[in-house]
């Protein structure tokens, strides 16, 4: 009963306010609308802690579920699991809705109630999708996700809005309706002429792996994940998106909304399709290996700040994409921290960028000059939080992209060379980026004053959080032993193709010191790949 | 007791015909008229009521040329629904008595056809249904040009119904009967060449009706000169009524099924690329629906019962979505009916505005509203019948409809500037209709289950 009333509240909550800031009276006034979405925000973050020591605690598969009958004749329930993966990815979400609350009052002057309502309209639709393991259910959260954030960037972005909000819902619907098809094909193939049809996901995963149209089922749910992420063909929704959006919006784009793609790969596309997942591991490598490079000279090449940091998000997918289908464990172990990373670092300079565009109204690089002279404060953070991204060892960006790096560089060696070339590009764009802004001759025009108290609030957990996790790492990488052993299991089970050795004794480098790491030596999914 | 029985099948046809009666007679003293609205929802509540009686009978056959079965009650309690809600979005609007005379007459053919097993019962079921709406339509005077599009409708009916007559008198050629289950029975072994052809003129003159491409050109005309009650009528009853009747005839008869794959997947691009480019509320509606026939012939194709299930689903779904459209539509003064009339909507009516944008994403099939359970429905039938080219394009669809649904809702949000507004003074019928269907189909979508419920009754008794 607790178990259900908890992992309810963790979207019903949400949404309940969402309704609630609609409905708000505009003559009460908006001081009290921005207390009590902030209110809402750290109910919601306390709740997520308070479930933290229940979930990471267990031992068991799903430490918190439910399971309800939902639409029984349609084969679906209401079923809601918590695990360590979900668990972190909820908590960054909601974090970083609650600093985005926090900021906001300085970024949103007009039209506050439906800002704060499609907020938290889409944290409740995030985590709904986080916690779903029905798939009909997740499917519902994930396509109901794109109408706040579509109408985040339609009604608060600059002046390309319009044509960016459409751009980013079709494009993600494109791949929400290709998922579906692949849904009701597994169920169906796994139902058969006889059974009753059930859309649960453990029901899914008695998918027969080498069934004839497990490619295409493959194929067309992974679309929705690559394009999410976004994997390299696949990312030409994102820097509209991002540019135009609010700067709210695009640290919640970029904070959480991209890790979802990540997380339903994991979740769903490596477990129930793993004989396909492993023989075209080396393909989607490959993409994502192109992903870091075409990235990085993307935001090599912009003039807007905003657009670079978007494009530069592609770079350091391109990454985690790389790290899950290299077929190396300790390479998973690096990627899904890199999802909290990138969410932290990017998450902040998109914070960052609208401090910035909230005093000056421009987002052009050569509008900027000489910050460090006018607001050192600003300067320090900007600095970090590019650093950061940029992957200086001692921050987190170091650590999921090391491990990365490392992990698949025994499967993949030329990618692994060739994605490392991404740091040196990373380093590029943003110390020129750091250099344009906070260096060089002084704009006599700009008039920049100094972080206040309600920046600096936000600035510094964020801050304090990629220095935590860089120097003491493990913090994080323990939560993902079960997520990692889990994972692996998959793999394990399914009937191996032939040209994949007998997995190796435990090689890897390990870091981490978890019991399950010592248990499971790295499974070469990816043999192809040398 | 064999008397009682046979007035109790009798009985739904005979309360709308003598409320008609009642109506006329009302309309005989400008006094009395008043009172036509009264007996046409008296009428109709009895109807309901006949038709509930009728689950315990049910199937029957009756007067030798009617099936009575789950189909036809399932229909007929929808059908009577759909003029329940038609008839509420006109109180006020329709002053005279022969007016809601002629409408229950419209609903009583209308009512004949879901029952008709024998073609000639069809085809006079199908004209006195016709006939009665294009005069019904022809007493409204809003809209551009009402009776231009009035005479522009009839004149396509007519001539589809030539196709009508031909075909039946073909099909009575090749298998002697004039009974759909004789008939299958006949060809079901050598389907012969004046079979087909039959079949094909029979089924060119549904589909004009139906508007399915490519005989679906007068529709954006019709829809565009005239008034949304009128519209509601055409772009739902009537293609619930087309879509019966295929339902009926795919049951029985031997039919291609590549010509419906192909019809299918015509008509859903065919409609919405052309409602991508219009301008006008009306024609965008006009190419919706039409794109809408597209997706129900796709749950058609799987022929069997859950093919018929999720084409019960879908109807549910889409005919009570169109009519709080309609609803919402006709509260609004607009000037010249142009799509920018809408433009910052939300700041003006935000409510209706969110009505309007709940609608409107159902119909594109985002979830959580019903329009994303049919259209799963729907490609869950696809999949099993193995039809994946339909699937693809039907994909394809719903990329290119939710672009212009979601055009629209951008307008009323993001843009500003139109001048679209609701005067307060008048539409109170027409507010809790639509309040009434909205709170139905939000039950519906939180709870799906009933929605099952309701479908599968259509399919637990088919004769």
């Amino acid at each position: 009963m607790v178990d259900t009333l908890a992992l309810t509240l963790l979207w019903v909550l949400p949404l309940a306010s969402a309704v609630g800031m609609a409905l708000w009276p505009r003559a009460a006034g908006v001081r009290l609308l921005q207390l009590k979405a902030l209110g809402v925000s750290v109910v919601m973050t306390g709740l997520t802690l308070w479930l933290g020591p229940q979930v990471l605690g267990s031992s068991s598969e799903w430490p918190l579920s439910i399971q309800i009958p939902w639409i029984p004749s349609f084969g679906v329930s209401y079923a809601l699991s918590l695990d360590a993966l979900s668990f972190v990815l909820i908590l960054l979400n909601n974090v970083l809705t609650l600093l985005v609350v926090l900021i906001s009052p300085l970024w949103i002057q007009q039209h506050e109630k439906s800002y704060y309502a499609f907020l938290f309209f889409l944290q409740a639709a995030v985590n709904g999708s986080l916690l779903a393991t029905d798939l009909i259910l997740f499917y519902i959260f994930w396509e109901v996700m794109l109408i706040p954030m579509a109408f985040l960037i339609g009604i608060f972005g600059s002046e390309q809005r319009l044509a960016a909000a459409m751009k980013f819902f079709l494009y993600t619907m494109l791949g929400g309706l290709t998922m579906l098809v692949a849904i009701i094909g597994t169920a169906w193939t796994v139902a058969g002429d006889f059974n009753e049809i059930s859309f649960a996901y453990d029901q899914m995963l008695q998918f027969p792996q080498t069934h004839p149209w497990a490619g295409v089922f493959f194929a067309c749910m992974a679309l929705a994940f690559f394009i999410k992420i976004p994997l390299f063909p696949f990312y030409t929704w994102l820097p509209d998106a991002h540019t135009e959006a609010p700067a709210g919006g695009s640290v919640m784009l970029a904070g959480i909304l991209l890790k979802l793609g990540v997380y339903g790969l994991i979740r769903f596309v490596m477990p129930i399709y793993g004989v396909v997942f492993m023989h075209s591991a080396a393909l989607w490598a490959l993409l994502g290996t192109v992903g870091v490079i075409w990235g990085g000279l993307l935001a090599w090449s912009q003039k807007d700040i905003k657009r670079l940091i978007a494009c530069s998000s592609v770079s350091h997918m391109g990454f985690v994409v790389l790290g899950l289908f290299s077929g190396s464990l300790l390479a998973l172990r690096g990627s899904l921290f890199q999802l909290i990373a990138h969410g932290l670092s990017t998450g902040a300079l998109f914070c960052m960028i609208g401090i910035m565009y909230q005093r000056t109204h421009s987002r052009k690089l050569e509008s900027y000059g000489g910050l460090a002279e006018v607001a050192p404060q600003f300067a320090y953070f900007f600095i970090f939080f590019a650093l950061a991204s940029a992957g200086l060892p001692g921050l987190s960006g170091f650590i999921g992209e090391f491990l990365i790096l490392i992990g698949s560089f025994k499967y993949a060696p030329w990618l692994t060379a060739v994605s490392s070339l991404g740091v040196l590009l990373s380093a590029i764009y943003l110390l020129g980026l750091v250099q344009g802004v906070c260096f060089g001759p002084k704009k006599e025009e700009l008039h920049f004053p100094d972080l206040n108290w309600r920046e600096k609030v936000v600035l510094w957990p964020l801050a304090l959080s990629i220095v935590v996790l860089g120097i003491y790492p493990t913090l994080t990488l323990r939560c993902f032993d079960p997520v990692v052993e889990k994972t692996s299991a998959y793999l394990w089970s399914v009937p191996a193709p032939l040209s994949i050795p007998e997995p190796e004794a435990e090689g890897d480098i390990n870091l981490t010191q978890g019991a399950a790491s010592k248990l499971l030596a790295d499974r070469q999914v990816a043999g192809v790949l040398q | 007791m064999n008397v009682d029985i046979s007035l109790n099948l009798l009985l739904p046809l005979i309360w709308p015909g003598l409320f008609s009666m009642l109506c006329f007679v009302a309309a005989l003293q400008p006094a009395l008229s008043a009172l036509g609205t009264v007996f046409y929802f008296v009428g109709l509540v009895f109807t309901l009521h006949a038709l509930a009686g009728l689950w315990s009978l049910v199937p029957c056959e009756a007067l030798g040329s009617m099936y009575y079965d789950s189909l036809f009650v399932w229909g007929g309690i929808m059908l009577t629904t759909l003029f329940i809600v038609i008839g509420a979005l006109n109180v006020g609007r329709m002053k005279q008595a022969e007016r809601w005379g002629l409408l229950l007459l419209v609903f009583l053919g209308a009512l004949v056809i879901l029952a008709a097993k024998d073609l000639l019962l069809l085809f006079v079921a199908l004209e006195m249904f016709f006939i009665l709406l294009v005069l019904w339509m022809a007493f409204f005077e809003e809209g551009d040009h009402p009776i231009y599009a009035t005479v522009r409708l009839f004149l396509t009916g007519a001539f589809a119904a030539g196709f009508t007559v031909l075909g039946i008198s073909f099909l009575f050629g090749s298998a002697g009967s004039l009974n759909l289950a004789d008939i299958g029975r006949q060809v079901s072994d050598a389907p012969s060449f004046f079979y087909a052809f039959g079949l094909l003129m029979f089924l060119v003159g549904i589909f004009f009706k139906l508007s399915v491409v490519p005989f679906h050109h007068w529709a954006a005309e019709v829809y565009q000169d005239h008034a949304y009650p009128v519209i509601a009528m055409l772009a739902v009853v009537s293609k619930f009524i087309g879509i019966f009747i295929l339902m009926r005839v795919f049951f029985h008869l031997p039919m291609p099924r590549e010509l419906l794959v192909g019809i299918a997947a015509l008509t859903m691009t065919v409609g919405n690329v052309a409602a991508l480019v219009q301008q006008r509320v009306k024609r965008l509606l006009a190419f919706s629906s039409i794109a809408h026939v597209g997706f129900l012939l796709m749950a058609l194709v799987g022929g069997n019962l859950q093919g018929f299930q999720a084409m019960a689903t879908y109807l549910i779904y889409y005919t009570f979505t169109f009519m709080a459209i309609a609803g919402v539509l006709m509260l609004f003064r607009s000037q010249e009916d142009r799509i920018e009339e809408f433009d910052g909507l939300s700041g003006r009516h935000p409510y209706l505005a969110l009505t309007l944008t709940v609608c409107l994403l159902a119909l594109a099939g985002i979830p959580p509203t019903l329009g994303f359970i049919a259209k799963w429905k729907v490609f869950e039938v696809a999949y099993q019948t193995g039809q994946m080219g339909l699937l693809v394009v039907a994909i394809l669809n719903s990329l290119v409809a939710a672009y212009y649904y979601l055009a629209w809702i951008v307008r009323m949000y993001m843009k500003q500037g139109g001048t679209l507004y609701w005067p307060r003074e008048k539409g109170l019928p027409v507010l809790v209709t639509t309040i009434f269907i909205m709170v139905g189909l939000l039950a519906l979508s939180v709870y799906p289950e009933w929605l099952n419920q309701l479908s599968s009754l259509a399919i637990s008794n088919i004769l």
